[in-house]
């Protein structure tokens, strides 16, 4: 029956040691002739992690360049076995990928390899994210300035906010294909506060001032300007709430604002 | 700390005197809908990243250009700015690789809004998937699976392709997948499992002769034998593409020109059914994209010969008395 076959189907295609594959099980389920059931099945088995680890390839180009191109395909592999992909659309596949390496104990002495997959993945979820608007500021123009303080502002559909003990964005930025400069890792900096975003159709990583990492955060999780405000200077007294809310306006980072009633 | 209000009002002054920002004008008003019958005896090519650029410059002309549906799922970004620049300037084929109509699962209601949305936004002329599964039990090998060709397969395929239909609300194409096995089980045909689906589900078949031909040679059957079971009256289109002969076995790359005995069998195939929207596919190993024209041109040369001894048939082909009544 179909269903049965499927199941089957499938099953063999990840089997974990495609040399002992049960082939008798292959035999009940395929045809021979010119080439065996098992060299059949093999063929379907090498396209699907073809597949596969190309995605992971164009998704995590530096977790690549880092790892190196073999061990990447060898721990893509154990992945793709692990973890099934959830959809037809490939769009959707690798979003474990951080975690996966993260419990690896093979890369072990690589730590900052979740952070740096996770920025990775921030670019994929950015490059695909909604479009929006640019901010109005005649919206601004209406509201009472003593009202200013519960404004609340709301940022861009791709904003993604990761905070990392380790320098992620300097470690992107110079596994870029396109980097030519100085590729020294300052390793005593205190990490980094990445702010993904895209404007219009660029995608933009940067590392923010911990401040303005607090300030974006509590308006992503809604909070009011003022909330937002105190969050920034909590961690830092000297924070440019003028200067920073004025950038992430021109960047295309805060995209409205509403007053609740 | 609280935020003084002093401060509140002299930045939002500072802002709103601030004259750097600009407004984005939305211009994505869509040109007017294509149909089947717009494109009909022309030649397209598959739409590449790579090529976006070339294609946008030269503007060749081309009868329609076709991307895989799943590209352009993304709720916005660039691949979507692009693909309503193409549609600014050709009719558009959407073909889907990931919908899994021969899964026993049910069809993904997300994949298919998705699909939806997508049409809805950019108006093709053609929406067609595969006639293969892409997983089961929620688990997804992203590779075109073929099936067992059984009478509970069929009944299956045709109650998917009926629900994609009424979904969508149009008609869909499917599309004959290339395929390294058989199954023990299959006791049909494959050409008389593509039509018979066709025929009960009320879709348009993509007949795709290349993978017509690979089939043929790796589960040794007559291609022509393919070709004269389909119904003219059912393609709505035809894939062209190349393979790789491993020596073994025949593999659907999409890598290479398409060869000498499938440009032959897709001169067989229109001397059968008549012009028919005709599209180069090229996936792998991405030449410039001047050798997807040539090929797209080689193909038109044959079309245009298909049309002109169909006219000089004393006996109207079918096709032609559809295309009148349309």
């Amino acid at each position: 029956m179909l269903p049965d076959l499927q199941s089957r189907f499938v099953a063999s295609l990840f089997a974990n040691n495609a040399a002992v594959a049960d082939s008798t099980a292959d035999d009940a389920l395929i045809r021979g002739g010119k080439l065996s059931p098992s060299k059949r099945l093999a063929i379907y088995r090498h396209n699907v992690f073809a597949t596969l680890t190309g995605a992971l390839r164009d998704l995590y180009p530096v977790t690549e360049s880092i790892l190196g191109a073999p061990f990447f395909s060898h721990l893509a592999t154990q992945f793709i076995c692990a973890t099934p992909s959830p959809s037809g659309d490939l769009n959707m596949f690798g979003r474990e990928w951080p975690d996966f390496l993260a419990a690896c104990a093979k890369t072990d002495n690589l730590p900052y390899l979740h952070d740096v997959a996770s920025l990775e993945w921030a670019w994929h979820m950015a490059f695909h994210a909604a479009e929006s608007p640019r901010f109005q500021l005649s919206k601004l123009a209406s509201v009472p300035s003593e009202q200013h303080a519960t404004l609340r502002f709301t940022l861009h559909p791709s904003v993604l906010l990761i905070a990392s003990p380790f320098p992620i964005v300097r470690i992107w930025e110079v596994n870029q294909p396109d980097y030519v400069d100085e590729v020294a890792i300052n390793w005593e900096v205190p990490g980094d506060f990445a702010l993904v975003a895209r404007d219009d159709v660029e995608i933009k990583i940067h590392s923010i001032s911990h401040a303005n990492f607090e300030f974006l955060r509590a308006i992503q999780s809604d909070a009011s300007f003022e909330i937002a405000a105190e969050k920034a200077f909590k961690v830092d007294v000297d924070f440019d709430l003028q200067g920073s809310l004025l950038a992430a306006i021109q960047s295309n980072v805060i995209v409205d604002v509403r007053l609740d009633a | 700390m609280p935020l003084p209000e002093t401060r509140a009002l002299c930045l939002l002054n500072v802002i709103y005197r601030s004259d750097m920002i600009e407004n984005l004008a939305s211009n994505m008003a869509t040109s007017p809908a294509f149909s089947v019958a717009d494109i009909a005896s022309s030649v397209g090519v598959g739409l590449r990243a790579p090529h976006y650029q070339a294609i946008l410059a030269q503007q060749p002309k081309l009868g329609f250009l076709e991307v895989h549906s799943e590209n352009f799922f993304g709720d916005g970004g660039q691949p979507l700015k692009y693909l309503h620049a193409f549609r600014e300037l050709y009719a558009l084929s959407l073909h889907g690789v990931g919908l899994s109509i021969g899964s026993v699962d049910a069809i993904n209601l997300n994949h298919l809004q998705k699909l939806k949305r997508l049409a809805d936004a950019i108006e093709p002329a053609l929406i067609s998937e595969h006639l293969c599964w892409v997983g089961v039990d929620g688990r997804f090998v992203n590779d075109l699976l073929p099936l067992p060709y059984t009478a509970e397969s069929l009944r299956h395929v045709i109650s998917h392709v009926t629900r994609v239909q009424d979904f969508l609300g149009r008609r869909i194409s499917i599309e004959n997948v290339s395929s390294y096995l058989e199954f023990v089980d299959s006791d049909i045909p494959e050409w008389a499992f593509i039509q018979e689906v066709a025929d009960r589900a009320g879709c348009g078949i993509l007949l795709d002769v290349n993978n017509i031909y690979v089939n043929a040679m790796n589960h040794d059957f007559d291609a022509k034998t393919y070709v004269d079971a389909i119904k003219p009256g059912s393609v709505t289109e035809i894939h062209l593409a190349g393979f790789q002969d491993t020596g073994e076995i025949l593999i659907d790359t999409h890598g290479t020109r398409v060869s000498n005995e499938v440009w032959a069998l897709y001169a067989y195939t229109l001397a059968r059914l008549g012009p028919v929207p005709s599209l180069i596919e090229w996936d792998s190993d991405l030449p410039p994209l001047d050798v997807l024209l040539e090929e797209a041109k080689h193909a038109d040369v044959i079309m245009q010969q298909a049309a002109a001894n169909l006219l000089s048939s004393p006996l109207r082909h079918p096709l032609q008395r559809r295309a009148h009544a349309a």
